[in-house]
């Protein structure tokens, strides 16, 4: 039995199967075991793998608000405009900080907002251009066909702003996937430093990292790319302290961050939120198993940017092996009925 | 309680009609108060929110469909929604001429303050058998279906029952 659902159904899947369960488990591709289970109002992640325990602990809601926010291609405009405002000025505020050069990883450019994003980046980087030249936009040729569109339509670039469009990056937010990723996403980033001679790098901002998850790739990748090149790179990372706290944790190292303080709590909480559920869900995407007490089913995944994307209608689809599969069509059928009487009514 | 004790569950339509498909949903999940037959559903709606009324239907209908339960009549009284003694009188007259029979449950947690109150009172008169509010715990779910609730966020609280 195979259920196709959109991204609109992932809420009530994983409402469903936090309901059968508190606790379920995924086995992974990689031979791990991600146990999810619920503690008060936080998801708690446990993976194992080879014999090593890692864990983190996520806000429950985080799943609501991806449900809530995620279909709109333009959402918070404001919000994220004063939010990086103020994170650029707390990044200037900074001795020695720059930014000769961005590079928006479509990995950063998913965020469910990033239309709004790559539009008041832009703009942003205009009123910074001194030391801003380059903003690089690394994400897939469909959504860059889009931003194109609707750079052009609502916010003209600057002609003294380079904009360029390069192949993607690469960089996938799911743990495991980066390591089959990061050679690929090394060569693209050589790349794009070498069309780049013009300009005397020898230090790269990359990316805005969300969330632990994303962060730790980040965090890994910067150490490559130092390693390979001998190019500084400085790993951003917005999120809230909680979420440094315990990234510093997992890493073991401290962390340069923006506090809560130079970012408004609600916009704090907007960012956190969708990189947590990302974080879930992509989890959720690259599993391959799902076992809980009565419940077996297997998940095939699209292609991630393809999945998480605003804009279209993912292709995921789930295959109900075994137990009370059928109730978990049903509990989908019925919340996408409730909704289209909502949204109708 | 006997497991076929016919009932009524009586309950306002406000601004946000989910909550009565909610509050339905939630009990026939709820371990005591499932064990209810609920034949109708008496709803006191102000000439604003009558247009839910045969959307609220349907939705019952799948919900109950979906628990394989039975599925129930939807009946209304138009009332005033910020006029306690108009919601009262009314829907107290409709609970005496139709359901005297029934058992009778009664749950404030949709429709306006007035409404609340009013039902409240209500429910004393009519010797409600249970009196229950839908709680949840983040106002980010109050349009949303059950089925998109994780149950951490919301439960049925049975404020008043009649041994």
């Amino acid at each position: 039995m195979i259920i196709r659902i959109r991204s609109s159904d992932l809420l009530p899947v994983v409402t469903y199967l936090l309901s059968v369960s508190d606790e379920f488990e995924i086995s992974c591709g990689d031979e791990s075991i991600l146990r999810i289970s619920l503690s008060g109002q936080r998801l708690r992640l446990v993976r194992s793998r080879g014999g090593t325990w890692s864990w983190c602990s996520l806000p429950l809601d985080v799943a609501v608000w991806w449900s809530l926010h995620f279909s709109g291609e333009d959402i918070a405009f404001a919000d994220l405009k004063y939010s990086f405002a103020k994170f650029l000025e707390s990044l200037y505020a900074l001795p020695g900080s720059r930014l000769p050069i961005v590079v928006f990883d479509e990995t950063a450019l998913w965020y469910g907002c990033c239309h709004s994003l790559a539009r008041y980046w832009l703009s942003v980087a205009h009123s910074f251009r001194a030391r801003i030249q380059t903003t690089y936009f690394a994400i897939p040729d469909h959504v860059k066909e889009n931003l194109v569109r609707l750079l052009h339509e609502h916010n003209p670039l600057p002609d003294e702003l380079q904009v360029n469009f390069i192949k993607s990056l690469g960089l996938r937010v799911s743990e495991y996937l980066i390591d089959v990723e990061l050679a690929r996403t090394i060569l693209g980033l050589h790349d794009l430093l070498n069309a780049s001679k013009v300009l005397p790098i020898t230090e790269v901002t990359l990316g805005i990292g969300v969330g632990i998850g994303v962060f730790s790739l980040y965090f890994r990748l910067s150490r490559a790319i130092r390693a390979q090149f001998g190019i500084g790179v400085t790993p951003i990372l917005i999120t809230s302290r909680e979420d440094v706290a315990s990234a510093s944790d997992l890493l073991g190292l401290p962390i340069q961050l923006v506090t809560p303080k130079q970012i408004p709590s609600e916009v704090d909480i907007g960012f956190k939120s969708v990189g947590t559920v990302l974080t879930v869900l992509t989890y959720l995407l690259s599993a391959i198993k799902v076992r809980s007490r009565d419940l077996e089913f297997v998940m095939v995944p699209g292609p991630i940017s393809r999945s998480l994307d605003c804009c279209s209608d993912p292709p995921l689809s789930i295959i109900v092996k075994t137990g009370s599969s059928d109730y978990l069509s049903r509990w989908i059928k019925l919340s996408r009925s409730l909704k289209n009487w909502l949204t109708s009514s | 309680m006997s497991s076929d004790s016919n009932a009524v569950l009586i309950t306002c339509v406000g601004a946000t009609p989910i909550v009565v498909v909610n509050v339905y949903a939630h009990y026939l999940m709820h371990d005591e108060l499932r064990r209810l037959r609920i034949k109708y559903v008496l709803l006191g709606a102000s000439s604003n929110t009558i247009r839910f009324i045969d959307s609220i239907g349907r939705c019952l209908r799948e919900v109950a469909t979906y628990f394989g339960r039975e599925v129930p009549e939807v009946d209304y009284v138009e009332v005033d929604p910020f006029d306690i003694y108009d919601i009262w009188s009314k829907l107290r007259k409709r609970v005496v001429e139709r359901y005297g029979d029934l058992v009778r449950v009664v749950d404030v947690t949709a429709g306006t303050k007035p409404m609340s109150i009013a039902l409240y009172k209500l429910a004393t008169d009519i010797d409600a058998k249970y009196v229950t509010y839908l709680s949840l715990r983040s106002r980010e779910f109050e349009n949303l279906p059950f089925t998109d609730i994780p149950k951490y966020y919301s439960n049925i609280v049975i404020l008043e029952r009649k041994v």
